[in-house]
C-alpha cells in the first residue's frame, strides 16, 4: 500500500444493506442495515431462532443474501471474495477440529492453510488457550469447553481484521471466557472488527465501550 | 497481512497429508472397503460353483462391480466428517481455491481406497482362476478406472453431504455415471483373456480420467457451496 495522508477515512469497513436472511422459507430478518467501523464490535443479540447464525454466515460468505448487500471495504463480499475471505476468520456454532488429531496437529493446519509460519505461533497460542498440557491429547478427548477455546485458536493464529463468532463463550470456563475477552479487547485496541452473537452479557467494561447491539426479533 | 500469501500447492499438500493421517487413524474406514471387496469377490465361486471355466467368463466384471461397489461405499468419507464436524465450512471460507481443497480430498481418498483395491486385486484374480498372465492388464484398468470413480463421486457426495439419509440417492446419481467405467475397465480384462487388442479401452479409461480430472473438483466445489448455504 502507498502511504496514504493520516486523514482517517470515515467510510465504514463492513457494511450491511437491506439484507434479507431466511432459513428455508422463513424470512429470519429484512431491510436490515448497519455499518461498522474499525475498532468496532458488534453484538447481535436476539432469541433462539431469530436468526442470528444466518446472519454471521451471511456476513462470512458461507450464505448468500436473498436481497440487499453485505460490503467489505466497499466492495460486495459475494463479487470480490479473496480479500474478504483473507481478510476475516469465522468461528461457527460447530468447532471445525478433528476429533482423531491432536490439539496441535488441529492448530498446524489452520496455521497451515492460512499461511502462517509452523513453530512458535502454534506454541503461543496453545499456551495463550491454557491448553499446553493438553497439546498432545486428540480433540476427541478433550472437553467441550477445550474444544472450543481450541477453536478459538484460529483468531490468534490468522492475522485477520474481522472476526466472526458464533456463540464463543459456550461451554467456556470462567478463566477461559477472561482469556477470550483479553483477546477481543486487544484485537479491537488493534482497529480490529469483532462481530458476535451471544446470549450473555459482555462481561469487561472495556468491551461494552466498543460495543454496538443489533436485536434480531 | 503479508504472511498469509501461500500458494494453491502448499494447500493442497496440507490437506492431501491431513486426510491421509485422518484414514490411517481410523482404521476401519481404511479396512472396510477392502475388506467388502474380498468378501463380495469371493462370495462368487461359492455361488456360481467351483467350476472354473464358468468363474473366468465373469471374472471381469465381477472384479470391477465389485470394485466399484466398495468405492461407492466409501465414498461418503471423502466429506462426511468434515461436514459434521464444521470443518467443511471452515475450508470453503479459506482464501485458497476452493478445487484445489477438494482436490486435495479426492487424492487422500484414491490412496485410501481405489489404489489399495487396485494392489489387492490381482489376488482376487486369483482367486477366480485368472491366469497369470491377465492380471498386469487388470492392474492397469483399475489404475486407470479408480481414480475416476472417486473423481466423479466427489461431485455426488458433495451434492448429498447435507442430506440425512444421503446414501440411496447417492447411489442413483453415481452409479449410473460409473457405466462406462465399468464397461470399458471389465471389457479390457475379458478382451484381453481372449488375446485381443485392448489398447483403445486402455486410451478411453485415460481419457475419462483426464476428463474427470480437469471437470469434477470444479464441479464437486461449486455443489459444496450450495450444500452449505
Amino acid at each position: 500500500m502507498a502511504a496514504q495522508p493520516e486523514t482517517r477515512v470515515e467510510s465504514p469497513r463492513l457494511v450491511v444493506d437491506a439484507v434479507k436472511g431466511a432459513r428455508g422459507d422463513r424470512v429470519l430478518f429484512e431491510d436490515l442495515s448497519f455499518a461498522l467501523h474499525d475498532g468496532q464490535l458488534l453484538h447481535i443479540t436476539g432469541p433462539n431462532g431469530s436468526g442470528k447464525t444466518t446472519l454471521l454466515r451471511v456476513l462470512c460468505g458461507l450464505l448468500a443474501p436473498l436481497e440487499g448487500v453485505v460490503r467489505w471495504r466497499g466492495q460486495d463480499i459475494r463479487s470480490s471474495v479473496s480479500r474478504h475471505r483473507l481478510e476475516s476468520t469465522y468461528v461457527g456454532h460447530r468447532d471445525g477440529l478433528k476429533a482423531e488429531l491432536t490439539a496441535f496437529e488441529n492448530l498446524q493446519i489452520v496455521a497451515r492453510l492460512c499461511g502462517c509460519p509452523d513453530g512458535e505461533g502454534i506454541d503461543d497460542s496453545l499456551r495463550l488457550l491454557g491448553l499446553w498440557e493438553q497439546q498432545d491429547i486428540m480433540v476427541g478427548h478433550l472437553s467441550a469447553g477445550q474444544r472450543r477455546r481450541l477453536a478459538l485458536g484460529r483468531l490468534i493464529l490468522k492475522p485477520a481484521l474481522l472476526w466472526i463468532l458464533d456463540e464463543p463463550f459456550t461451554a467456556i470456563d470462567v478463566a477461559g471466557r477472561e482469556i477470550i475477552e483479553a483477546q477481543l479487547i486487544r484485537h479491537l485496541e488493534d482497529d480490529g472488527i469483532v462481530v458476535l452473537t451471544s446470549h450473555q452479557a459482555l462481561v469487561h467494561s472495556k468491551l461494552r465501550d466498543h460495543c454496538v447491539t443489533v436485536s434480531l426479533q | 497481512m503479508e504472511a498469509i500469501q501461500t500458494n494453491a500447492i502448499d494447500a493442497f499438500t496440507t490437506i492431501f497429508r491431513r486426510d491421509l493421517k485422518l484414514a490411517m487413524r481410523r482404521r476401519s474406514e481404511l479396512v472396510n472397503p477392502l475388506a467388502f471387496f474380498v468378501i463380495v469377490v469371493s462370495l462368487f465361486p461359492l455361488g456360481l460353483s467351483a467350476d472354473s471355466n464358468m468363474l473366468l467368463r465373469v471374472a471381469p466384471a465381477v472384479l470391477w462391480i465389485s470394485a466399484l461397489l466398495a468405492t461407492m461405499l466409501s465414498l461418503e468419507s471423502i466429506f462426511r466428517s468434515d461436514y459434521e464436524d464444521g470443518s467443511l465450512e471452515q475450508l470453503v471460507l479459506s482464501h485458497h481455491p476452493l478445487p484445489v481443497i477438494v482436490f486435495g480430498k479426492i487424492a487422500a481418498h484414491w490412496c485410501t481406497t481405489g489404489l489399495l483395491l487396485t494392489l489387492i486385486s490381482p489376488a482376487l484374480g486369483i482367486s477366480l482362476a485368472m491366469p497369470t498372465e491377465n492380471l498386469g492388464i487388470l492392474l492397469w484398468t483399475l489404475l486407470l478406472g479408480t481414480p475416476t470413480l472417486s473423481l466423479i463421486g466427489s461431485i455426488g457426495v458433495a451434492l448429498t453431504v447435507g442430506l440425512r439419509r444421503g446414501g440411496i440417492l447417492l447411489a442413483l446419481l453415481i452409479l449410473p455415471l460409473y457405466i462406462p467405467i465399468l464397461i470399458f475397465g471389465a471389457s479390457a480384462v475379458d478382451m484381453a483373456m481372449h488375446k485381443l487388442e485392448v489398447a483403445g479401452q486402455l486410451y478411453l479409461l485415460a481419457a475419462l480420467l483426464a476428463l474427470s480430472l480437469t471437470l469434477a473438483p470444479f464441479a464437486a466445489s461449486a455443489a459444496l457451496r450450495v450444500t452449505l448455504e
